[in-house]
């Protein structure tokens, strides 16, 4: 598509967009949210504080986190650690967003904030960044997070209310790596983006034992500062010769 | 454990993730990022989702697992799916068939 197309393109076609793009990642997500709902009433919370964590705290990783540690009787205070631990990689997506959001209203600035998640983000930072801009670019996000936020309260629902009947050998949990990996692979371009993933990976190693699931932001950590140190020496090389 | 406790848990959480995901685009941040870090924020995408795809796969209950880990197999395959198609549907189910395959294969082997 040519650059006028993207400057002309209403907030609704944005909106649109956001949405069609979702769509295919959903199939990975209603697993993702059928075995939340599983676990979050095997913990033992009841099927109403299940359904509104997902509401609320709308992130599926540190909600299957939560769950687990509720399980085992952790304490009340190691369970907010380690979710604030997992969720902070979205101070991340926020940063990195920042230059496309930072000048909209309060009010849209809380809600795109509230929806964003992995997945939405994933989807619509490469809108940001890889194709030409447009002064509606935030519906997009609006459409990739409600989608998701829409999906996941479903899948949530139905893992809490159907999820005693689906076989537990079917290792549905599998769809979060594969989701993350159709999103990802293809989006990858450079070679320091391929040392990000190399840090990234041996930190995950390194560091997965550690309490909190600190392993999540410190991998995240690794795999930034390799891979913009990569590119500053590439950088640097190509100045010499 | 008591019911309200838990509830003012989940409140907590939901609150704490809120400011995670909202701290940077509110106004405590200046508007023009540093050029370093503007660069840095490149590597977001690759190195927020790798760390949650290796976890994933290598270490599915906790602890580090690379012999008899169908998953592994299952989610090369679906890379070079990925690779080849770039669609997120068929990555999907060509990873999620595979891990099955290999399962069954699996338990009828030994």
């Amino acid at each position: 598509m040519n650059q006028s197309a993207h400057k002309n393109r209403t907030s609704w076609q944005e909106f649109r967009f956001g949405i069609l793009e979702e769509l295919p990642l959903q199939l990975g997500i209603i697993p993702f949210g059928l075995v939340f709902g599983i676990l979050g009433v095997e913990s033992g919370l009841t099927a109403l504080q299940t359904i509104l964590m997902s509401v609320i705290l709308f992130g599926g990783a540190s909600q299957i986190v939560f769950v687990q540690l509720i399980a085992t009787s952790t304490p009340f205070s190691v369970i907010l650690a380690s979710v604030t631990t997992i969720n902070i990689r979205h101070s991340l997506y926020g940063l990195s967003m920042a230059t496309y959001l930072r000048h909209l209203p309060l009010h849209w600035r809380l809600c795109l904030a509230y929806l964003l998640t992995d997945e939405a983000y994933a989807v619509s930072i490469k809108r940001f960044t890889r194709e030409p801009p447009s002064p509606h670019m935030h519906y997009h996000l609006l459409g990739t997070g409600l989608t998701l936020y829409f999906f996941w309260q479903v899948a949530t629902i139905s893992g809490v209310l159907i999820g005693q009947t689906i076989p537990d050998n079917l290792s549905l949990g599998f769809a979060i790596p594969l989701t993350f990996i159709a999103i990802l692979v293809p989006m990858l371009r450079l070679r320091t983006e391929l040392i990000a993933a190399i840090c990234a990976t041996v930190t995950v190693m390194l560091t997965y034992h550690l309490p909190w699931s600190l392993w999540l932001i410190l991998a995240a950590l690794s795999g930034i500062v390799g891979g913009l140190l990569a590119e500053l020496i590439a950088d640097r090389q190509s100045k010499v010769s | 454990m008591s019911e309200v406790k838990l509830w003012g848990l989940i409140l907590a959480c939901g609150l704490l993730t809120f400011t995670t995901r909202f701290l940077p685009l509110s106004d405590l941040l200046p508007r023009q990022l540093p050029p370093l870090i503007e660069q840095a924020m490149r590597y977001v995408p690759v190195a927020v989702l790798t760390p949650i795809i290796i976890h994933g796969v290598f270490l599915p209950d906790g602890s580090l697992s690379f012999s008899d880990n169908m998953r592994i197999y299952a989610a090369l395959t679906a890379l070079i799916a990925a690779l080849i198609t770039g669609r997120v549907v068929i990555t999907i189910i060509v990873g999620m068939l595979s891990l099955w395959g290999l399962e069954i294969l699996a338990s009828s082997l030994l």
